[in-house]
């Protein structure tokens, strides 16, 4: 063998053999591939069975669901026609329509029933109320007898000495007998005078125990002891018929709980001393019995109507309640709640009234829809609720005599405000009249577009200021209704700075005096005001400083020539005018 | 109406001011002195300096219901308000 044989031999040995690492390696990956590939095979056939088997359920499936689905549909359908059975049978639609047509029915019947039973309860309450008004009329009218007969009795002991009260019943009949009505009859029935002498008796007892404090019994008891009494004394009341057996008094027309109408039932009596009296119950304080000396009667007249009402008890019940009530004294027009009726009937929502305006009365109440009726009627509005004294106090005659105060000086009334002013002020005449004499025609003609209220403030203030505050006070009016609003783009503290640089520089007027230039509404700004001081002070170097400063003002507001010319004339000296229209 | 003098007035304004008011207003300044403080109290503390001069002017006003009178100040921006009030107290007509 060729020793290059034997190499390569030798070569091949070496990598065929047992020994070669890349033998081992690879016969090492070959059995992991193996092992792996098994392995893979192995799943492989599980899987294969896995589908088999669900292929298998699959299948089962697919042959069941034909014969379900034959089963089933006519099982739906006969399950949903039973279910609609069901519902026919358990809903019967037109029954149900019937019953409940019914239950209306009857609900209705009910109603109707209820209603009668309501309105006859109604008719019963009507009937109740009807007697109950007839039972108040007796009252009133028995009340307002017993009442005119105890005014009679108290003019008569009035003019009657003690000893004089010892009448005999006989006596005490003929005396009330000479009672006569307007029309010169006989005021008390026969049959009515034993009552009226009860009336007396009571009344005679009550005015003589309040005037010798004894009361009748004592003097019956004296008389009796000293038989001083020829015929037989006052009796007791015992011996009287009792009230409530008297028939009460018929009238023609109920009673209403008002003063003019109950006054002109109250029948007009004479007295022999021909004293007409005309008794007004509803002035008249309640009559109170004495306490202890008198007697127990079954009715007493500490509150007349005890004795209508009930005649025999002083309990009242609900119903006297109620009728104590309407008595006069009850009246009190003064309560808020009547207040606010009045302002609803008005059109007036009661929640916009102050509490200050509420606590006045009627009356005021009354005058001040009046004056805002008033005020809307000549054109004028504002803000009623600013105002809760003034316009509930002053009358319209007291407006209109404002409103021609106002004419008077040609001063024009804008708003209510100005109307109250008026009316409120102590010297509206006192501070248009001063203005006039101060500043003549040409201040009435100036004034006219100003606001009262502003020249009455002005002036209200001549008293706390100085001499250049009184001059700034009339001036500025009339400049203020020269000049008309503010300039748009105007800004006041910029004007009050801008006038207080200026009045720095003339050292003439005060500050206060500039600011109330200022806060008349005459607004400048400030470079605007200085650009034309500077023109004025070119225009005139001798000017005054005041002819300066009101030059500035008339010069810098946004007024027209003619309204400049005006100023001027009333105003500025011609000379300064004159320069500066040059 | 000494019940002022605890809001910077002296006495020669409060003689003023009944001086140049008639007596119903007068009256019902001294009598509802509770409203009044409290409305004035109010302006003074929304900043306004001369509410003595708003009230010297318009003192009827301070007899509004105080939640009323509240309200007709409170529509406006404040600072502004303030500011226009001081250069014309009579500006509170208009509110």
């Amino acid at each position: 063998m060729p020793k290059d044989m034997a190499g390569i031999s030798e070569t091949l040995n070496y990598l065929v053999g047992d020994n070669n690492p890349s033998i081992i390696r690879y016969e090492r990956l070959v059995a992991e591939i193996t092992n792996s590939l098994e392995e893979t095979t192995a799943v492989l056939r599980s899987a294969k069975e896995s589908l088999a088997q669900e292929e298998n359920r699959f299948n089962g499936i697919n042959n069941v669901l034909p014969q379900l689905k034959n089963d089933l549909e006519p099982l739906t359908l006969e399950k949903y026609q039973e279910f609609l059975n069901l519902i026919n049978s358990s809903y019967d639609f037109s029954q149900m329509s019937n019953e409940i047509s019914e239950d209306a029915e009857n609900i209705l019947s009910e109603s109707e029933s209820k209603i009668g039973s309501y309105k006859s309860k109604i008719d019963e309450m009507e009937v109740k109320i009807k007697e109950l008004t007839a039972d108040l009329k007796s009252a009133q009218e028995e009340l307002m007898f017993q009442r005119a007969l105890k005014e009679k009795l108290e003019t008569y002991m009035a003019s009657a000495k003690t000893d004089e009260l010892s009448l005999s019943k006989k006596e005490m009949l003929e005396f009330l007998r000479k009672f006569t009505d307007e029309n010169g009859e006989q005021l008390f029935a026969e049959d009515e005078l034993p009552l009226a002498a009860q009336m007396v008796m009571f009344s005679e007892n009550f005015d003589l125990n309040a005037r010798t404090g004894k009361t009748m019994s004592d003097v019956i008891k004296e008389a009796q002891a000293t038989n001083l009494d020829e015929a037989t004394p006052l009796e007791s009341i015992e011996e009287f018929e009792p009230l409530q057996n008297i028939e009460p008094f018929e009238f023609d027309r109920p009673i209403e709980p008002k003063e003019e109408i109950v006054e002109q039932k109250v029948p007009k009596l004479e007295l022999p001393s021909n004293i007409s009296i005309s008794y007004n119950p509803l002035k008249e304080e309640k009559v109170k019995m004495p306490i202890e000396e008198e007697p127990k009667e079954e009715y007493s007249l500490s509150n007349p109507y005890d004795l209508m009402l009930d005649g025999t008890t002083d309990e009242k019940t609900p119903e006297d309640e109620k009728i104590v009530d309407f008595a006069p004294e009850e009246y009190d027009l003064k309560t808020p709640s009547l207040n606010e009726e009045l302002y609803r009937e008005n059109g007036i929502d009661p929640k916009k009234v102050s509490k200050v305006a509420m606590s006045f009365g009627e009356e005021e109440t009354k005058r001040f829809i009046d004056n805002i009726k008033y005020l809307e009627s000549i054109g004028l509005k504002g803000d009623v609720y600013k105002y809760p004294v003034t316009l509930y106090t002053v009358t319209r005659r007291d407006i209109e005599e404002a409103l021609a105060l106002a004419n008077r000086y040609g001063i024009t009334v804008k708003d209510i405000g100005d109307i109250v002013k008026l009316c409120s002020s102590k010297n509206a005449n006192l501070a248009f009249s001063s203005a006039v004499e101060k500043y003549g025609p040409d201040y009435e003609t100036a004034a006219k577009n100003s606001s009262p209220c502003k020249i009455i403030n002005s002036f209200s203030n001549l008293k706390n200021n100085n001499a250049d505050l009184t001059e700034y006070i009339a001036d500025k009016s009339l400049l203020a209704s020269l000049t008309g609003p503010e300039p748009e783009g105007t800004s006041s503290p910029a004007a009050y700075i801008a006038m207080t640089g200026i009045l720095d520089k003339l050292e003439s007027f005060s500050d206060k005096t500039a600011y109330a230039y200022v806060i008349d509404g005459i607004y400048f700004d400030k470079s605007r005001v200085e650009t034309n001081l500077n023109k004025i002070l070119a225009a005139d170097p001798e000017a005054s400083n005041e002819d300066i400063l009101l030059a500035a003002l008339a010069y810098g507001s946004n007024l027209t020539s003619e309204q400049v010319k005006k100023v001027a004339e009333v105003i500025l000296p011609t000379r300064t005018f004159e320069r500066m229209a040059a | 109406m000494t019940y002022l003098l605890d809001y910077d007035f002296n006495e020669e304004e409060i003689s003023e001011f009944k001086a140049i008011n008639n007596s119903f207003i007068v009256e019902k300044i001294e009598e509802y002195q509770d409203l009044i403080k409290k409305n004035m109290k109010f302006l003074k503390d929304l900043g306004v300096a001369n509410y003595k001069e708003i009230f010297k002017r318009h003192a009827e006003m301070f007899l509004m219901d105080d939640d009323a009178f509240a309200n007709v100040f409170d529509k406006y921006d404040r600072d502004d308000l303030v500011t226009k009030l001081k250069n014309n107290p009579d500006l509170v007509e208009q509110l």
